[in-house]
C-alpha cells in the first residue's frame, strides 16, 4: 500500500516537476494568481488567461493557482473594493476612463467595477513579489525533492531553464 | 525557433477550445440561461435551447421564467423564438429585435393574501382580480349624487300609493251611492211616519165627523161638542206640526244631496292628488338592481387581469447582487437584456375557460428604470368570448405605474328577475330583465400600492318587463311595458379605490333612473287619463244620483202633504160642522 502511494507520488512529482523549472512554475502561479483574483464576470480574467497561453509558464501550475485565489478572492473584496474606487474616482484618471468606456468591448470587462479593478490593480502589484517569492520557495523545494545529477558541475543559479541547463 | 515552440500545443489547444465551444453552444446557452438569474435579473430555466448563427436567433423550449417562492407566478413558455442584435452583444447586451413565444401560461403563486371586506371579514383571495371580484360582490351603491334628484315617498312603495288611490277611487261611486241610499232610507222613515200621521188624523177627523152628525137632545148633549171642538184644536195644531216637518224634510234632502255631492267632489279632488303623487326612487332601484345582478360572467373576465399584470416580470423582486461598486464615467445605464417586440401566440387557460391569443409585447427590459418608453401590451383573445387586452407597464424613471384596460364586446349576460319586495323596492312590482349583451371593460390602474380603476358593464339588447299579473292592471302593465321598451340599453359601473391588498368597488347603475323615468311618463299620463275618466264618472253618478234622490223626496213629500191638505180639508169642514151643531143647540135652548 504505501509502495504505490509512493509510486503515485513519484508519478505526480514526474509530471509536476518534469521538464519545468521553479521559474516556470513560480510565473504560472503568480499570473494564476491575477486569473483567480479578478472576478470572471470581466473580461479581464480571460485576458489574462489567454496570455499564460501564450507565456512560457507552467499551465498545470496556473490552473492550481487560478482555481486557488478564485475561492478565496472574495475575501479579500474589503482590501479591491476600495483600491478600485480610488483609482476609478481619481480626476486625472477620470478622462483615461471615459475613453475606454466609449469602446462597446469595454462593457466585457467591467473596469468600471470596484472590485475588478481593485482586484486587477493588485494582482499586477503583487505578480512580480509573488513570482519572485515563489521562485525562491520553489526552488528550495525543488532542491530539496530533486537530488543533483552531477556533483562536480558548478552551481546553477536559482531560475535556469531548459536551454541554459 | 525552439524558443515559441511551446506555442504550438497551446495553440491547438485554443483551437479546440474554441471549437467545442461553437459545437456546444446549445448546451453552452441552455447553462447560460440556467445561470442567468443575476444578468437577466429573472429567474430562467430552459430544456432546450438552439442556437441558429446563420438567422442570428435563438430557440428555447419550455422556458420559464419567475420564481415560484417569490410571491409571483411562474410563466412558462411551450416554444420561444428570438432573433437577436449581434452588434449588441459586442457591448455586452443582450437585445432581442423580435421573437416568438407560443403558448404562454402562467402557474398561480402559493401566497394567498388575505382580503377585509367592507364589513370586517377577511376572505382568502391570493390574486389582485380575486380581491376585485370580492369588492364588486359586496359593493353597495353609495352615490346618491350619480342619480336623479326625485322625491322619495314618505312609506311604502310607489305601486302601494298608486294601489291605494286606484282602490280610493273606485270606491268613491259606491262611497256615494251607500250615502244616497242612507239618506233615502232615512227620509223614507220620516216620511213614512208623516204619511202614518197623517192617515191617523185622517181617521180620526172622520170618527169625529160621524160622532158629530148624529141627532142628540141639544139640551143634554153640550159636552160632546166641547170635547169634538178641543179636538179638532188639537188636531190642527198637529196638522200644522207634521206639514212643517214634511216641508223641514224636503228642505234638508236638498241640503243632504247637496253635502253629498260635495263630499264626493272632494274625494275626487283627492283621488286626483293622489294619482299625480307616484314618482319612482331611482335610487332604492338601483340598489335593488345592483343586489340582484349576477356577475359570474364579469368576474371571468376580471380574471384577465392577473393574466395581464403578471406577464411582465418584475425585475425589481430580482435586484442584481454585484460585488464592489459600479462606477459611472457619464454614459447612460443600460438594460443587459432589451426585448423591443414579443409575438404572444398560442392557447391559455383563464378562469378555466381555454383562449386562442394572438398579441405583441414591447419595450420589455430587465431595467425598466433606464427605459426611454415604458413596456406595452395588445392582445386579442377569442374563447367564450372575444377579449382585448391593453396594458401599460410604466416603471421608467423609478415609477411604478400600471394600466391595465380588459374589453369584451360581446359578454352574454344572465337574465335577472327583479321580484316586488315593498321595503325595499320604490316601485313595489315585479321586473324581469332579459339576458342581455354586455361590453365589458376592465380598466385598473395600479401606482405602486394604490389602485384605482372602473368595472364598466354596458348592457344592451335588454328587455324589461312589469309582470302584469301583480299590477292587476293590463291596460296599465301594457301601457308600462310599452315604455320600458324604449330602455335597451343600461350601464353599471364599479369604480374601484383602494389598495393592492384592499379594493373598494363603489357601484353606479342608470337603470333605475331609466326605469323610473319610463314609468314616470307612462304611468303619470295612463294614470291621468284613468283620473278624467273617473272622475266625470264619479261625478255624473253623483249628479243623477242627487238628482234622484231630490224628486223621489219631492214625491214622496208631495203625496204626505197632499194627505196632509186633505186633512186640514177635513178637519176645516168637521170644524164649520161642529160650529153649526153649536148654533143649532143654542137656538134651541
Amino acid at each position: 500500500m504505501f509502495r504505490g502511494l509512493k509510486r503515485t507520488f513519484e508519478r505526480f512529482k514526474r509530471f509536476a516537476l518534469d521538464r519545468q523549472t521553479a521559474r516556470k512554475l513560480a510565473g504560472g502561479i503568480a499570473l494564476g494568481m491575477i486569473i483567480g483574483l479578478i472576478p470572471k464576470d470581466s473580461a479581464f480574467a480571460y485576458g489574462f488567461a489567454s496570455i499564460a497561453l501564450m507565456m512560457p509558464v507552467s499551465l498545470f501550475a496556473t490552473l492550481l493557482s487560478a482555481i486557488s485565489f478564485s475561492m478565496a478572492s472574495s475575501q479579500f473584496d474589503l482590501i479591491f473594493d476600495p483600491v478600485g474606487y480610488e483609482i476609478l474616482s481619481a480626476p486625472m484618471l477620470h478622462s483615461i476612463w471615459q475613453w475606454l468606456e466609449s469602446f462597446p468591448i469595454s462593457q466585457w470587462t467591467r473596469f468600471n467595477n470596484s472590485v475588478v479593478m481593485g482586484s486587477m490593480t493588485v494582482g499586477v502589484l503583487a505578480v512580480l513579489p509573488v513570482y519572485w517569492v515563489t521562485g525562491w520557495i520553489l526552488s528550495a523545494f525543488l532542491k530539496i525533492v530533486t537530488p543533483p545529477q552531477h556533483d562536480d558541475s558548478p552551481s546553477q543559479p536559482p531560475f535556469v531553464t531548459e536551454r541554459e541547463r | 525557433m525552439n524558443r515559441f515552440k511551446f506555442l504550438v500545443p497551446r495553440f491547438v489547444f485554443l483551437l479546440v477550445l474554441c471549437l467545442g465551444i461553437w459545437v456546444s453552444s446549445t448546451f453552452l446557452a441552455k447553462v447560460a440561461i440556467n445561470e442567468s438569474d443575476v444578468a437577466l435579473r429573472a429567474g430562467m430555466r430552459v430544456d432546450d435551447a438552439q442556437v441558429d448563427w446563420s438567422e442570428k436567433s435563438v430557440a428555447l423550449r419550455n422556458l420559464t421564467v419567475g420564481n415560484p417562492s417569490g410571491g409571483r407566478p411562474v410563466l412558462e413558455m411551450d416554444k420561444v423564438v428570438l432573433h437577436l442584435d449581434w452588434d449588441s452583444v459586442l457591448g455586452r447586451k443582450l437585445v432581442v429585435r423580435d421573437g416568438v413565444v407560443t403558448n404562454l401560461t402562467m402557474i398561480p403563486a402559493n401566497s394567498p393574501k388575505q382580503t377585509r371586506a367592507s364589513d370586517g371579514t377577511e376572505s382568502e383571495s391570493n390574486s389582485l382580480s380575486g380581491r376585485i371580484v370580492a369588492a364588486i360582490s359586496q359593493a353597495q351603491p353609495s352615490d346618491l349624487s350619480y342619480h336623479q334628484s326625485s322625491p322619495a315617498l314618505a312609506t311604502g312603495s310607489w305601486w302601494t300609493h298608486v294601489k291605494t288611490a286606484l282602490t280610493a277611487g273606485s270606491s268613491n261611486s259606491s262611497h256615494t251611492t251607500v250615502a244616497a241610499k242612507a239618506l233615502q232610507t232615512k227620509w223614507q222613515l220620516r216620511i213614512e211616519d208623516c204619511r202614518k200621521r197623517a192617515a191617523s188624523m185622517e181617521a180620526e177627523i172622520v170618527s169625529l165627523k160621524k160622532t158629530s152628525t148624529v141627532s142628540n137632545n141639544p139640551l143634554r148633549s153640550h159636552g160632546p161638542n166641547m170635547q169634538a171642538a178641543q179636538r179638532i184644536t188639537e188636531l190642527t195644531a198637529q196638522i200644522v206640526d207634521l206639514q212643517a216637518e214634511v216641508q223641514d224634510i224636503q228642505r234638508l234632502a236638498i241640503l243632504e244631496t247637496k253635502s253629498l255631492s260635495d263630499t264626493a267632489a272632494g274625494e275626487i279632488r283627492l283621488f286626483q292628488t293622489a294619482m299625480r303623487i307616484p314618482t319612482a326612487n331611482p335610487q332604492q332601484l338601483t340598489s335593488q338592481l345592483l343586489q340582484q345582478q349576477q356577475l359570474d360572467e364579469i368576474n371571468k373576465v376580471i380574471l384577465w387581469v392577473d393574466w395581464a399584470g403578471n406577464l411582465v416580470p418584475n425585475f425589481a423582486d430580482n435586484p442584481i447582487a454585484v460585488r464592489g461598486r459600479n462606477v459611472n464615467f457619464g454614459k447612460p445605464a443600460e438594460a443587459s437584456l432589451d426585448v423591443k417586440k414579443l409575438t404572444l401566440v398560442g392557447v391559455t387557460d383563464v378562469g378555466g375557460q381555454y383562449y386562442r391569443y394572438m398579441g405583441n409585447l414591447s419595450n420589455l427590459s430587465n431595467n425598466p428604470d433606464v427605459q426611454s418608453q415604458p413596456t406595452s401590451l395588445s392582445l386579442r383573445a377569442q374563447g367564450p368570448q372575444h377579449v382585448i387586452v391593453n396594458g401599460l407597464f410604466d416603471r421608467t424613471g423609478g415609477s411604478q405605474k400600471t394600466y391595465l384596460s380588459i374589453k369584451t364586446p360581446d359578454l352574454q349576460h344572465p337574465s335577472g328577475d327583479f321580484a316586488a319586495d315593498h321595503s325595499t323596492d320604490s316601485l313595489g312590482i315585479g321586473l324581469k330583465v332579459s339576458p342581455t349583451q354586455a361590453f365589458t371593460q376592465v380598466n385598473v390602474n395600479l401606482e405602486g400600492e394604490k389602485l384605482s380603476g372602473k368595472v364598466v358593464i354596458r348592457h344592451s339588447n335588454v328587455d324589461i318587463e312589469v309582470d302584469s299579473n301583480e299590477l292587476g292592471d293590463a291596460a296599465l302593465a301594457n301601457l308600462i311595458n310599452f315604455e320600458l321598451e324604449t330602455i335597451d340599453s343600461y350601464e353599471t359601473t364599479y369604480v374601484l379605490s383602494g389598495s393592492l391588498d384592499h379594493v373598494v368597488a363603489t357601484p353606479q347603475c342608470d337603470l333605475g333612473n331609466r326605469i323610473a323615468s319610463a314609468m314616470n311618463t307612462a304611468t303619470n299620463q295612463h294614470l291621468g287619463q284613468m283620473v278624467v275618466l273617473r272622475s266625470t264618472y264619479i261625478q255624473t253618478l253623483v249628479q243623477n244620483q242627487q238628482q234622484q234622490l231630490n224628486q223621489w223626496v219631492n214625491q214622496q213629500t208631495n203625496d204626505v202633504l197632499a194627505l196632509i191638505q186633505s186633512d186640514i180639508s177635513r178637519i176645516a169642514s168637521l170644524k164649520g160642522v161642529v160650529e153649526r151643531l153649536d148654533d143649532s143647540n143654542l137656538r134651541l135652548r
